[in-house]
């Protein structure tokens, strides 16, 4: 940009030629005193503020196997935030935009007790958690520099990324429907500029190295990267965190014991639900057809293709409210080979093909046996019943890869796939009891007999889900802060209200009110009104689910770096 | 926006937006919006350092501070304070002309001089009454060691006051805010 030994006026004032040009002149006569010292200090260090930060920047660039990384010196850092403004400043972010944070860490005891300040940014990490999330190729970590860009006007805004970077960097941007995050001012470093946090910082705190990547990796097998901050393993950040001193070993972030939920997410919460209540429905009509054959159905084989169609559609619509920009929805394939949320969009929308299909054949067809309709009903049914169950554990890992403790593959498959029979299961018992008048006599028997089997069916299923969803509460007895400890206190702390009307609901609907039914003949007696408890078991079990939902969502913790104390 | 474009789009009006360009008056990069088309160095009006803001105009209003570069005192670091200096021109409280309390809750407007004209009115009205020494100043951080040596002399050296405080002793908000933040355990 501008290298040292350019000439300055020598007369002392300002000029408003050369260099100075633009700065307002000052008559000579009106100089104060301090006006003077400072055009004396600026003749003996012409090169300016690049002079001051010469040392904080590496001499050359990275080569095969370095890239850029920020090192922080604990030593220096006072936690004045200077960088935090000099990076909103110079990088024209808008109202409460921050790219980079200050927290603090605290530990040592009554005698010495030790406050460590803790800045921190973007670790351009060797494994981007963001990079192989994005479902829309919107990350590019630079081959020269290893620096992880982000495309701004490639993002549509779903903030996956946003749950998959252990260290909560990206940020939604809600005006804008766009995620923004630090790009370590890589045009700033390409003209040996230092980025903004580098240049503010009155301490010299942060400084850019190169840094070799095998040593990078080499130093995560001790899994040393900084106290109370996220496993580095996962995607092994490059900033260095060095100080000369030792800390206490019970150095916490001060935020350690914060509980807060988290974002529910609701156009999620209702896709979710909505997408496994259109697979159960499906996978429930070919069960129910291959217990009991099609000539018993009637119009019931209908019904559920159809329910099961437009529940789909209205899900995957719903999901699009969560983008920012939804209008660039269709971009969602781009990730295929890397985000599981591209392969969830993939099979969801497969199976809403093959949903289509089937209802139509089915509706087409009607009762009739034989016939194309009928074949290509059947196929699309097991096609689709299959698929869908795909689609729900593709679901599951969009969940799974953020490696959240909450959201363990396993237990959030077991979670969404008994979601899926729970909502099936009820809504093919309500279909069968709205379809009944409308039943020739010989299917009545056979569908009495399937109501029996569809309640027995709904009151085990109840209970092995609430019995697998509130088994996270044993953690409750753990001696230290796990994340699934802070789930469980969540649950029966700030989200106890919610658990107890979650609760509530599926007892009230999938097991209380069934076995009301089973025991007695209250349907029987009820005659036409019968359709009433069933929406009511319908109502109560959906409306569980959907809190179920909520609560997998805001129970969830969100791991980042140490942060400030609680206001 | 060419049909390729839609599906992959590696520039567009969002990255532009925080593109960032070499600019002479700031000496280094910054974004478009934010380049100046005037600088002025003053000194930051928060404590008693006296750091030199750089001030970036467009259109004579100013957008955004730095620090300036050759000031020895802060070497073109500020605080954050510093650097959010500016913001306080945003503010719908912000004083911009004299105003004369007229009721409880009214005020009139005034021109400069009528405002000093009043001010000396009453002023001296107290004085003539109940002596030069029955009115004090109340200063406040947000003057400039000049400023204060002036308000200095004219309060006592030509209006014959005695006494004088200012709000910088009660004043200590953001060491308030963030003392406790930082040392609580």
């Amino acid at each position: 940009m501008k290298s040292p030994g350019i000439p300055l006026t020598s007369a002392g004032g300002v000029s408003s030629e050369g260099p100075m040009a633009g700065h307002l002149p000052l008559p000579i006569e009106s100089k104060a005193a301090v006006d003077s010292f400072v055009d004396y200090c600026r003749r003996q260090s012409p090169e300016g503020l690049h002079g001051r930060y010469y040392e904080l920047l590496p001499a050359s660039p990275p080569g095969p196997g370095q890239q850029y990384a920020f090192e922080v010196d604990l030593d220096r850092c006072s936690g004045c935030k200077s960088c935090v403004a000099a990076c909103h400043a110079l990088n024209g972010l808008d109202e409460q935009e921050s790219w980079r944070e200050v927290g603090l860490l605290v530990g040592g005891g009554a005698e010495l007790p030790v406050l460590q300040h803790v800045t921190t940014a973007c670790h351009h990490c060797l494994q981007p958690a963001c990079q192989s999330a994005c479902p829309v190729n919107a990350y590019q970590k630079d081959p020269s520099t290893g620096i992880v860009i982000h495309l701004d006007d490639q993002c549509f805004g779903c903030r996956y990324c946003t749950l998959a970077c252990p260290y909560d960097v990206p940020k939604y941007h809600a005006a804008k429907g766009i995620v923004r995050k630090c790009d370590m001012c890589r045009t700033r470093l390409a003209a040996h500029e230092a980025p903004a946090c580098v240049q503010a910082c009155p301490h010299h705190a942060i400084r850019i190295r190169v840094v070799e990547t095998e040593q990078v990796r080499e130093t995560y097998e001790t899994h040393t990267f900084l106290p109370g901050a996220p496993d580095p393993r996962m995607t092994e950040p490059t900033t260095i965190y060095s100080t000369q001193k030792v800390f206490p070993r019970n150095m916490l972030p001060a935020d350690y014991y914060h509980l807060r939920p988290a974002e529910p997410h609701w156009p999620l919460v209702i896709m979710l639900v909505m997408t496994q209540m259109s697979v159960g429905t499906l996978l429930g009509g070919q069960l129910l057809r291959l217990f009991w054959g099609t000539e018993n159905w009637g119009g019931l084989a209908a019904w559920p293709a159809g329910w099961s169609l437009v529940v789909g559609l209205v899900a995957l619509a719903a999901s699009t409210l969560h983008l920012g920009r939804p209008w660039l929805c269709f971009r969602a394939v781009l990730g295929l080979a890397h985000s599981w949320l591209s392969r969830e969009i993939v099979a969801f929308g497969a199976f809403a093909a093959l949903a289509l299909v089937h209802a139509i054949s089915t509706w087409t067809d009607g009762a009739r046996a034989g016939g194309h309709a009928e074949w290509l009903g059947r196929m699309t049914g097991v096609a689709g019943a299959l698929v869908g169950l795909a689609a729900v554990v593709t679901s599951a890992m969009v969940y799974a890869a953020t490696h959240r403790d909450l959201w363990k593959g396993p237990a959030t498959t077991t979670r969404f796939l008994l979601s899926t029979f729970v909502l099936g299961c009820v809504t093919i018992w309500w279909l069968v009891e709205a379809c009944m008048p409308t039943s020739p006599r010989p299917a009545l028997t056979v569908l009495t007999a399937s109501r029996h089997v569809l309640a027995a069916a709904l009151i085990c299923l109840t209970c092995v889900k609430l019995v697998y969803e509130l088994s996270v509460l044993r953690h409750l007895k753990q001696p230290h802060q796990s994340a699934l400890k802070r789930s469980a206190q969540l649950l029966v702390g700030q989200l106890a209200d919610v658990v107890f009307v979650r609760v509530a609901c599926s007892l009230a609907g999938g097991l209380l009110l069934p076995g009301l039914i089973l025991a007695t003949a209250l349907l029987e007696e009820l005659g036409a009104w019968r359709l009433l408890p069933v929406s009511g078991i319908l109502v109560a079990v959906v409306a569980g689910e959907f809190l179920e939902r909520y609560l997998f969502f805001t129970s969830c913790i969100v791991r980042r770096m140490p942060g400030a104390v609680d206001p | 926006m060419k049909w390729k474009e839609w599906f992959f789009q590696p520039s567009g009006p969002y990255t532009e937006e925080l593109r960032q360009q070499p600019d002479r008056l700031f000496d280094g990069y910054l974004p478009q919006r934010l380049v100046p088309d005037q600088v002025v160095d003053s000194v930051c009006g928060y404590c008693s350092t006296g750091c030199s803001l750089r001030v970036h105009l467009q259109h004579g209003a100013a957008v955004s501070v730095t620090g300036t570069p050759e000031y020895p005192v802060n070497s073109g670091m500020a605080c954050p304070k510093g650097w959010e200096a500016v913001r306080v021109l945003d503010s719908p409280d912000r004083a911009t002309e004299p105003l004369l309390r007229v009721g409880r809750q009214d005020w009139k407007r005034l021109t400069w001089d009528e405002a000093i004209a009043e001010f000396v009115r009453r002023m001296r009205t107290i004085q003539q009454k109940h002596g030069p020494q029955a009115v004090a100043f109340l200063g406040t951080g947000q003057l400039t060691t000049e400023e204060l040596a002036l308000l200095g002399a004219l309060a006592k050296f030509g209006m014959g006051m005695l006494d004088g405080d200012g709000n910088t002793r009660q004043c200590m908000a953001s060491a308030g805010g963030g003392v406790p933040a930082g040392i609580r355990v």
